[in-house]
């Protein structure tokens, strides 16, 4: 895994796509890891709870949007705001690319601060989730 | 979509807002941390590889930063909010500030309270949002992150 440093960041660079597509079982197996249960586990548990058909977990997909950014970062970066709204259902077997972008970019000290937007299309150009973040960044300058 | 205010015919208990709750403490495990990492399909050797993470700049295997949905702490304040009852709710929102990185061995403590509660009127009827502040602290007694979690159910809807 390849370190990036606050230097290398600019508005606009573009991050991803990091594609995901969860099958039924392993969204059942992330649910009952997570001792999630119900619609998360299957379609019968879903008609039990009122849910139309079997769904992955807000938990699952924010968890693959925030791996598009640790990724990322490298083992010197660090997550520090992550801010997830969900928009639309996410199913199983649905297409899940995502996506980032650098909206903002300050330094600070001998770290940098990139902010972000991050965002999970799915096949249908639909935005399931949507993303702000801030990562905190090594400088080079400040590694001599 | 119209927003209301709090007191608009909820019938929820006032007196758990704004009131932090201790909830209780979970003992990571590199293995629990680890298993999770994998359903996710994470590769990153600070989540997956215990001789890598060791070497890293945290000494240790860490948590991915969704790993807070996986510890299970005591249920946290009941509004008793008896629109609900019934009704399928789901999560709207999750706003997360990293402190510093969970680490397996660490002994996370946390304490919940619920901020606010309101409504919106859509298309489907009304909307109720729950929004939950989570502290998470380590046994060194430093704050590794705190959520604020935002659940919504439709009022409309089985």
């Amino acid at each position: 895994m390849s370190q990036v440093y606050f230097e290398d960041v600019e508005v606009g660079d573009e991050i991803g796509p990091l594609v995901k597509q969860p099958g039924v079982e392993e969204t059942r197996a992330f649910a009952e890891l997570s001792r999630l249960s119900g619609r998360f586990v299957s379609e019968d548990g879903a008609l039990r709870e009122g849910a139309d058909r079997m769904l992955v977990s807000s938990w699952q997909s924010m968890g693959y949007l925030a791996q598009l950014l640790t990724n990322w970062m490298g083992q010197d970066g660090f997550l520090s705001r992550f801010e997830v709204f969900f928009r639309r259902r996410v199913e199983p077997e649905d297409r899940l690319e995502c996506q980032a972008i650098v909206t903002d970019t300050l330094a600070e000290g001998e770290r940098g601060v990139v902010t972000l937007d991050a965002f999970i299309v799915n096949q249908r150009g639909e935005r399931p989730l949507q993303a702000t973040a801030e990562v905190s960044l090594p400088r080079r300058e400040t590694l001599a | 979509m119209q927003e209301t205010d709090a007191n608009d015919g909820l019938d929820f208990d006032r007196s758990v807002l704004g009131v932090e709750v201790d909830i209780g403490e979970y003992r990571v495990t590199k293995e629990e941390i680890i298993a999770y990492a994998k359903a996710l399909g994470e590769t990153n050797p600070l989540y997956v590889d215990e001789e890598a993470a060791s070497a890293g700049p945290y000494g240790a295997v860490i948590a991915p930063a969704g790993f807070y949905t996986y510890m299970k702490f005591k249920p946290g304040p009941n509004l008793r909010l008896r629109s609900h009852e019934g009704h399928l709710g789901y999560m709207a929102g999750q706003n997360i500030q990293y402190h510093e990185p969970i680490r397996a061995g660490d002994t996370i403590y946390a304490k919940a309270s619920i901020d606010q509660v309101y409504t919106k009127t859509g298309r489907t009827g009304r909307l109720v949002f729950v929004v939950t502040r989570t502290t998470y602290s380590n046994q060194h007694g430093r704050t590794v992150m705190v959520v604020e979690s935002s659940n919504v159910r439709s009022e409309t809807m089985k």
